[in-house]
C-alpha cells in the first residue's frame, strides 16, 4: 500500500474537509517596474521578492519563487544591476543568485566559501564585482564570467555597504556598531591601501553623479550591561571626495539613522532617521527633519517622468507583509502597494 | 525457557497523577490521554517530542531530530504548557518552556498529557500539562544498546534493588547522533545529507524510596546534560552554532498517612545550564538558572462524599547570565484549596482556589470548577469545567535587555470546557473522551517592534481558541494474542480577534504552526513475546507565519512508524529485542518549514535483564 492511497484512506475516515491550499499566483511579471525585496524573517527562508507595475498598478508577490520553483533563500538582503543581470544578494544563505531581470529566471549562483553572510555587491568592471561579507571581515572577488568566487579581500570588522569610484573601492567597517573606518581598496590589485577613520558605526555608503561618497553613520549604541553609563552616539552623514578620500562635510543628524538616498543632479538627498530627512546636497544642510514625518525600513529613489520620486516600505511589525509608499516632491503619498515580508530594498527596473 | 507475560495491554482503571484530583479518568472533569509503558517500551530511543508527536494530540514543532522540539497544545505556545516531574514544572525559567528533544523517553515509564488543565492546580499556564511518571520495577538490572540510521547510537543501564522498606533505583543513558539524514530538498527530487544537526546527551536518574505502613518518603535525582550543533535552515547555510544544556534536578518527599488525613511534603531544589555559542555574530550566551521550592499539602477525608486538599507553597528563582542586568529573582507565594464534592452517588464537582503572589509581578487568582456526571454507570460520563488561568511573564520576557519590560503582568485567560467519557468493558475493552472547549487569553506578551524597530514584550494580544479533541482506544484478548488501538484526533481553531497595532494583518487568521486537524494513531498486536506496533500521524497545513498566503504555508504531511519487538525469559535473563522503522513510507516533510525531517530510518536494541 503506498503513502498516497493510506492519505486517501486516512483523510476519508477522519473527513478532513476544507482543509485548502492556496494555489501559487502563476502570474508573469512582464511590464514590472519595481521589484520590493523582501528580507523575510531570518532564519525562516520565507524572503520574497514582489513586482509593482507603476502603469497597470499591477502587484504579484513571490514572483521569485513562481519563475524558479524554490524559494530565493533566507534573508534577501540587496540587489544590483551588472552587465544586464540583477544580483540578489542572499545573507543567510551565502550566496548570490544570479538572474534575467525581466523574468526574474535564475541563470547562475555563486556560492560563498565559510558563511561569510554577504550583505552588498559592487561591480568593479566588467569582469569582477566585490561583495561585502558580515561575519569575516572581508570583501568576496567575484568571477562574473563563471559565477564563482576567486580570492577574498580582509578588511574592517564586519563590512557593510561598499561602493566604487573610479579605481577606489569603498567599504563601510561597522563593527557591529564599534567600528569607524571605511577600508579603501585598489581594485587593480585587490589590496586594501588605505584606512579611512570615520563615524561610528558606518554602514551605509552612495556613491553620487559627482564622484563624491555618502557615508551614513549610524552611531555607537548603549551598551545594555552598563545602563547608567550612555555610550551612545549621534548618527552623522559624511561627504567625502571619492578620489582622494577627503572630507567634503560633515552633517551631525542625531539619532541613528538608516538608509540614505541620493540624487546629486535634483540637488537632494533623503535620509530615514525616525522621520524622513530632507538635505540639500549642495549645502549639505538638513533642509526638512520631517519631510515625512514617519519612519520606514528602506528607502529607494526612482525617476518618475524626468521627476524623482521617493519610494518608502514599512515593514509593519516584522512578521506581516510590509507596504511600499511613493511620495511627490512635498512628501505626499501618491502610490502606494502591498510587500512581502520585511521589505528592505528597492529595485527600479528601466525599459 | 518460558516467554515473558510482562507484555499486557494496560487499558484499565488508572488513577490519573497528573491530576491533584487522584481520581479514574471516567471520573476527571478534562480530557486526559495516557502514553502507557508498553507503548514506550516500543519506543525506546526516541526523545520525548516524538512520542508525544505520535502517541497524543498535542502539535509538537520540532526543527528536526536533536534541535528544538516545543508543545503547541490548543494552540498555544510551548510556555502555556507545564511540563511536570514529580509533580513540579520543570519549564526553563527564561524561556518559560521545555527543549522536548533534552528528554530521552527511556527516563520515563509513562507519560500522562492533559488539556485544559487550569491555573488551579499547578500555577502558571493556560493549556494543559505533560506529566511524566517513573515506576520501578523491583530487583533487577539492565543494560541495552541502540544503533541507528545515521550515527545514532544510545547505551542505557538500569538496576532497582529492594530490601525491606526501601527501594533503591538508577537509571542511565548516553546517546551519539551524528544527525546526518537523509532529506528530500523542496522543488527538487534531489536527496541531500542534513548538515550540523549532530549531537550528545546523557542523562541519570536515581531514586531511594521508603514505605512503611502510613508513612512513606522519596528523594529522587535527575541529571541531564546535552551538547547540540544547531542546524539552519535548509536555505541558509549549515550555520555555526553550538548549544550546552545541562539540569540537575532534585526532590525529596515525605507522607503520612492518618485516620482522615494525608500531609505531603515536597522540597525541591534545580540548577539548569543553557549555553549558546554563535562564533560568526559573537554571541556567547551563558545563563544558569536555579530554582527552589518547598510545598506543603494535606488532604481531609471528610467523608465519602466530602474530600478537601489544601497546599502552600514557597518558590524562589534566579537567573545569572551575562544577558542580563545583574542577577533577577522572583520570589513566589501560592496557596490553593481543591475540594471533592460527589453529593449524588453519580455526581463528583471539583471546586478549586489558588492564589499565587509573585515578587515580580504581583498576584493571580485561578478558581476553577469542574464536574464529572455519570449517565451510565461505568459507561457514560458527562463532565465539564471551567476555569480562569494565568501565565507568568518569563524572565526573558522581563528582562531581556532592550526589549524586556520589568512592569509587564501576567497573562490571563479564561476557559471554559464540556466532554463526555464512555468505557465498555468486557471481551472487548472500549473506551472514548470527546471534549469541545472554548479558551480566551487577554494581556498575551508579544514581542512587537516599536518606532525604532526594536521589538519589545507588551501585554497587547487577545487569542481566542475553541477546539475539540477526541480520543479513542479498543483492546481485545485471545488465547495468547493481544490486539489494541489508539485513536487521537484534535480540531484546532486559535486566532487573534482583535488588532494589536494599526493595520494587523494577523487579525482572524489561524496562528502560525497551529494545524486546524492532527490525527494520531496505533495498532498493536502481541502474541506470546512477540509484538507489533504500527502508527501514524497527520498534521495539516500550517501558516508559517502572521500573514496568510501561498508563500508562507507548511504543508500537511502523514507519517507512519513501525516497531517489532521479541521478548524472552531464559532461567532469569529477560532478552529484548527490538526493531523500529521510521517514515515507513519515506515521506518527505518539514514540521517547522524548511527545517526537514529524516526519510525512512531504522533504530535496533538490544537489552538483557537480569532478574534477581
Amino acid at each position: 500500500m503506498n503513502a498516497t492511497l493510506l492519505k486517501s484512506i486516512i483523510a476519508v475516515m477522519i473527513f478532513f474537509a476544507g482543509c485548502g491550499t492556496t494555489n501559487s499566483d502563476k502570474k508573469q511579471i512582464a511590464g514590472a517596474n519595481i521589484y520590493v525585496l523582501n528580507e523575510g524573517n531570518i532564519g525562516q527562508a520565507n524572503a520574497s521578492i514582489t513586482s509593482y507595475n507603476i502603469e497597470t498598478g499591477e502587484v504579484i508577490q513571490n514572483v521569485y519563487e513562481t519563475a524558479n520553483g524554490v524559494p530565493v533563500g533566507d534573508a534577501l538582503h540587496s540587489a544590483t544591476l551588472i552587465n544586464g543581470k540583477l544580483y540578489l544578494v542572499v545573507n543567510n544563505s551565502h550566496k548570490i543568485e544570479v538572474v534575467d531581470p525581466e523574468t526574474l529566471v535564475n541563470v547562475g549562483t555563486i556560492s560563498l566559501a565559510g558563511q561569510p553572510s554577504p550583505r552588498y555587491i559592487a561591480q568593479v568592471n566588467e569582469e569582477k564585482a566585490y561583495v561585502t561579507n558580515l561575519y569575516t571581515a572581508s570583501v568576496s572577488v567575484l568571477d562574473l564570467k563563471n559565477f564563482e568566487e576567486t580570492g577574498s579581500i580582509s578588511v574592517g570588522q564586519n563590512p557593510e555597504g561598499i561602493a566604487v569610484i573610479g579605481q577606489k573601492a569603498f567599504v563601510a567597517n561597522s563593527g557591529f556598531g564599534s567600528g569607524n573606518t571605511l577600508s579603501v581598496i585598489n581594485t587593480q590589485t585587490d589590496e586594501v591601501t588605505e584606512t579611512i577613520t570615520i563615524g561610528n558605526n558606518p554602514i551605509s555608503l552612495q556613491a553620487d553623479a559627482q564622484g563624491r561618497l555618502w557615508v551614513v553613520c549610524v552611531g555607537a549604541y548603549d551598551d545594555f550591561s552598563t545602563p547608567d553609563v550612555d555610550e551612545s552616539t549621534p548618527g552623522e552623514v559624511y561627504v567625502l571626495d571619492g578620489h582622494s578620500g577627503a572630507v567634503i562635510s560633515k552633517i551631525e543628524v542625531g539619532g541613528h539613522p538608516g538608509e540614505l538616498v541620493v540624487d546629486s543632479e535634483l540637488g537632494k538627498a533623503w535620509l530615514s532617521n525616525g522621520s524622513i530627512f530632507q538635505i540639500n546636497t549642495h549645502t549639505f544642510e538638513i533642509e526638512n527633519k520631517q519631510f515625512i514625518n514617519r519612519s520606514f525600513y528602506a528607502l529607494g529613489l526612482a525617476r518618475a517622468d524626468g521627476e524623482a520620486q521617493l519610494w518608502a516600505a514599512d515593514a509593519g511589525n516584522f512578521s506581516q507583509n510590509g507596504m511600499a509608499y511613493a511620495f511627490d516632491a512635498t512628501g505626499a503619498v501618491v502610490d502606494s502597494f502591498v510587500t512581502g515580508i520585511i521589505p528592505g530594498h528597492f529595485y527600479f527596473h528601466d525599459r | 525457557m518460558e516467554q515473558v507475560n510482562a507484555q499486557t495491554v494496560d487499558i484499565g482503571e488508572v488513577t490519573v497523577e497528573a491530576m491533584r484530583i487522584r481520581r479514574p479518568v471516567f471520573e476527571q472533569p478534562v480530557q486526559i490521554a495516557r502514553i502507557d509503558s508498553l507503548q514506550m517500551l516500543f519506543e525506546k530511543g526516541r526523545n520525548l517530542g516524538e512520542i508525544l508527536a505520535r502517541h497524543s494530540f498535542l502539535n509538537i514543532r520540532s526543527n528536526g531530530p536533536g534541535m528544538a522540539t516545543v508543545i503547541s497544545q490548543r494552540g498555544f505556545g510551548g510556555e502555556h504548557t507545564r511540563v511536570l516531574w514529580e509533580g513540579i514544572p520543570i519549564n526553563h525559567q527564561m524561556l518559560g518552556l521545555v527543549n522536548l528533544s533534552l528528554i530521552p523517553a527511556g527516563a520515563f515509564s509513562e507519560v500522562e498529557v492533559t488539556s485544559g488543565v487550569g491555573s488551579s492546580l499547578y500555577g502558571s499556564g493556560i493549556s494543559g500539562t505533560v506529566y511524566l511518571k517513573n515506576s520501578t520495577r523491583p530487583n533487577r538490572v539492565s543494560l541495552g544498546q541502540s544503533a541507528g540510521s545515521f550515527g545514532n547510537y544510545i547505551t542505557n543501564a538500569s538496576t532497582s534493588i529492594q530490601k525491606g522498606d526501601f527501594l533503591f533505583s538508577l537509571n542511565g543513558s548516553m546517546q551519539q547522533n551524528a544527525n546526518d539524514f537523509r532529506y528530500r530538498h523542496p522543488g527538487s527530487a534531489e536527496v541531500r545529507k542534513r548538515e550540523r544537526g549532530a549531537y550528545d546527551n546523557e542523562h541519570l536518574m536515581g531514586g531511594l524510596r521508603w514505605q512503611r505502613g502510613n508513612k512513606s518518603a522519596k528523594s529522587m535525582m535527575w541529571w541531564n546534560r546535552a551538547n547540540h550543533e544547531i542546524a539552519e535552515n535548509i536555505f541558509a547555510g549549515p550555520g555555526a552554532a553550538t548549544q550546552f544544556d545541562e539540569a540537575f534536578r532534585w526532590v525529596n518527599s515525605f507522607s503520612l498517612h492518618t485516620n482522615n488525613f494525608l500531609w505531603d511534603a515536597k522540597a525541591y531544589a534545580a540548577k539548569t545550564t543553557l549555553n549558546y555559542f554563535n562564533p560568526p555574530v559573537n554571541v556567547e550566551s551563558y545563563s544558569q538558572s536555579t530554582e527552589l521550592n518547598s510545598e506543603l499539602s494535606a488532604t481531609w477525608f471528610a467523608s465519602k462524599q466530602l474530600e478537601l486538599r489544601g497546599m502552600l507553597s514557597a518558590t524562589m528563582a534566579e537567573v545569572e547570565t551575562n544577558n542580563y542586568v545583574g542577577i533577577p529573582y522572583r520570589r513566589q507565594l501560592s496557596a490553593s484549596l481543591h475540594g471533592t464534592v460527589i453529593p449524588l452517588k453519580n455526581l463528583n464537582i471539583y471546586p478549586a482556589l489558588r492564589l499565587d503572589y509573585y515578587s515580580d509581578f504581583g498576584a493571580a487568582i485561578s478558581p476553577s470548577l469542574g464536574m464529572s456526571l455519570s449517565l451510565v454507570e461505568k459507561t457514560l460520563a458527562l463532565r465539564a469545567s471551567v476555569s480562569r488561568n494565568f501565565r507568568a511573564p518569563t524572565f526573558n520576557d522581563l528582562y531581556w535587555p532592550e526589549g524586556g519590560n520589568a512592569s509587564l503582568k501576567s497573562e490571563n485567560g479564561t476557559k471554559s470546557e464540556i466532554g463526555i467519557v464512555h468505557e465498555v468493558t468486557g471481551r472487548i475493552v472500549f473506551s472514548q473522551q470527546l471534549s469541545v472547549y472554548a479558551m480566551h487569553l487577554d494581556d498575551g506578551i508579544k514581542w512587537l517592534p516599536n518606532s525604532t524597530g526594536r521589538f519589545h514584550a507588551q501585554n497587547i494580544q487577545q487569542i481566542i481558541s475553541r477546539g475539540a479533541e477526541w480520543t479513542g482506544q479498543a483492546s481485545v484478548r485471545f488465547a495468547k494474542w493481544n490486539a489494541s488501538s489508539r485513536h487521537s484526533l484534535s480540531y484546532t481553531r486559535a486566532y487573534i480577534p482583535k488588532a494589536r497595532f494599526a493595520g494587523d494583518q494577523a487579525v482572524g487568521r489561524q496562528l502560525p504552526y497551529v494545524p486546524e486537524f492532527k490525527y494520531s494513531g496505533l495498532i498493536q498486536v502481541l502474541h506470546s513475546g512477540f509484538g507489533m506496533m504500527i502508527n501514524g500521524e497527520f498534521v495539516d497545513e500550517r501558516f508559517t507565519s502572521e500573514q496568510a498566503g501561498s508563500a508562507a504555508i507548511a504543508e500537511a504531511y502523514l507519517v507512519f512508524d513501525a516497531s517489532f519487538t521479541y521478548q524472552k525469559l531464559i532461567n532469569k535473563t529477560e532478552i529484548s529485542l527490538s526493531a523500529t522503522v521510521s517514515n515507513l513510507f519515506n515521506e518527505a516533510y518539514h514540521v517547522v518549514r524548511f527545517y526537514p525531517m529524516p526519510l525512512r530510518n531504522f533504530l535496533l536494541n538490544l537489552t538483557l535483564t537480569q532478574h534477581f
